[in-house]
């Protein structure tokens, strides 16, 4: 990385821990607006993939048309996690492949002993 | 030195080329022993201790190397981490005991049979090798599909905040698929370094049709793994 890159990379993750703070208000807030005073709840994010693929991805109206603002910070936030996901699963996936490779076949050694 | 078969290295180096071929005919262990008695002499068991010395030897180097990967591995199991080191630990001491036996027998036919302890009661290159690899990649695979579950509540929630259009639309396709590749491989690879572990040098022939299937369930992990990492990095790129 060189240092040009510094002040934007800071940037984008001074951004990336806002975000979601920001869009989980943003969201609240527009709940609030729609049923009156009482804060309501953000609706819990499923835990588990298949939960996850199994959740509409449906939002109340109020929330789907949440500020601009919010919507960006959301992506933003989004695409930095992927980012550090996809760095983290792509080293796994390379690790898992050598060691299926090192598994069925060892180092000089006679594979029926 | 690469190590063949035990029996197979004392058979050449401490008997003759004829009690060999008796073995490779498939001459009943007796008969072998009988042969080898006739046929034994000091220099030829001396070589023979010589061979089996080797053989330990390099089994021995492959334990090392092992427990080496254990430190570039930080993503393993506490629990397997310890079955690991221990089994090694385990297999080197007993190893080296049986080599004891060896060095210390006084016949052919005593140093052929302690060294064929060597292959059945470790099983190192046919058993420990595959289980340490795929104890090793079912343990990181999951780590790896966990980093992406865990980036999910964040993209659920930009979705939803997305106005809908086209961009919208694939990007919920994606993430459909990111979280169906990436549940799809945590429960490929979910339980294999405890099938793996399980198995014992005792259990062998039978643990053959085991280590078979979850290398196969290990190589369909790291599939969806791979496919779910595709479709994180063009949501990230779809967000950004």
């Amino acid at each position: 990385m060189n240092a040009s890159s510094l002040p934007r990379r800071r940037a984008r993750i001074a951004v990336a821990a806002l975000a979601v703070p920001l869009a989980v208000a943003a969201l609240s807030g527009c709940q609030r607006s729609a049923q009156g005073s009482a804060p309501a709840p953000v609706a819990p994010v499923a835990s588990t993939p298949a939960a996850a693929a199994s959740s509409p991805a449906t939002a109340s109206p109020a929330a789907t048309a949440g500020s601009g603002a919010a919507a960006a910070a959301a992506k933003a936030a989004a695409a930095s996690a992927l980012s550090a996901a996809v760095k983290q699963a792509s080293s796994a996936a390379g690790t898992v492949g050598s060691d299926l490779s090192g598994a069925s076949s060892a180092p000089e050694g006679d594979p029926t002993q | 030195m690469t190590p063949t078969s035990v029996r197979r290295r004392v058979t050449v180096v401490a008997v003759s080329l004829g009690a060999a071929a008796l073995l490779a005919a498939g001459v009943s262990a007796p008969a072998y022993a009988a042969t080898v008695a006739r046929t034994c002499t000091a220099s030829a068991l001396a070589a023979a201790k010589t061979a089996v010395g080797a053989s330990v030897s390099h089994r021995d180097s492959v334990l090392s190397a092992l427990s080496g990967h254990l430190d570039v591995r930080p993503h393993l199991t506490s629990s397997h981490r310890t079955t690991l080191a221990g089994l090694y630990s385990a297999d080197q001491v007993g190893l080296a005991q049986v080599l004891a036996r060896v060095q210390a027998d006084t016949t052919c036919a005593a140093a052929s049979t302690d060294a064929q302890h060597i292959v059945t009661d470790y099983r190192v290159y046919l058993l420990v090798v595959p289980q340490s690899g795929l104890t090793l990649a079912g343990d990181v695979g999951t780590y790896g599909a966990q980093t992406l579950t865990a980036a999910e509540p964040a993209v659920r929630l930009a979705i939803k905040l997305l106005p809908s259009s086209s961009t919208k639309e694939q990007a919920q396709t994606l993430y459909d698929d990111m979280a169906a590749q990436t549940s799809a491989a945590l429960g490929d690879f979910a339980g294999v370094g405890d099938a793996m572990l399980a198995l014992t040098p005792a259990s062998y022939p039978g643990s053959s049709a085991t280590l078979k299937a979850q290398a196969a369930r290990v190589a369909s992990g790291a599939k969806s793994l791979a496919a779910a990492g595709s479709d994180a990095s063009q949501l990230a790129a779809l967000l950004d």
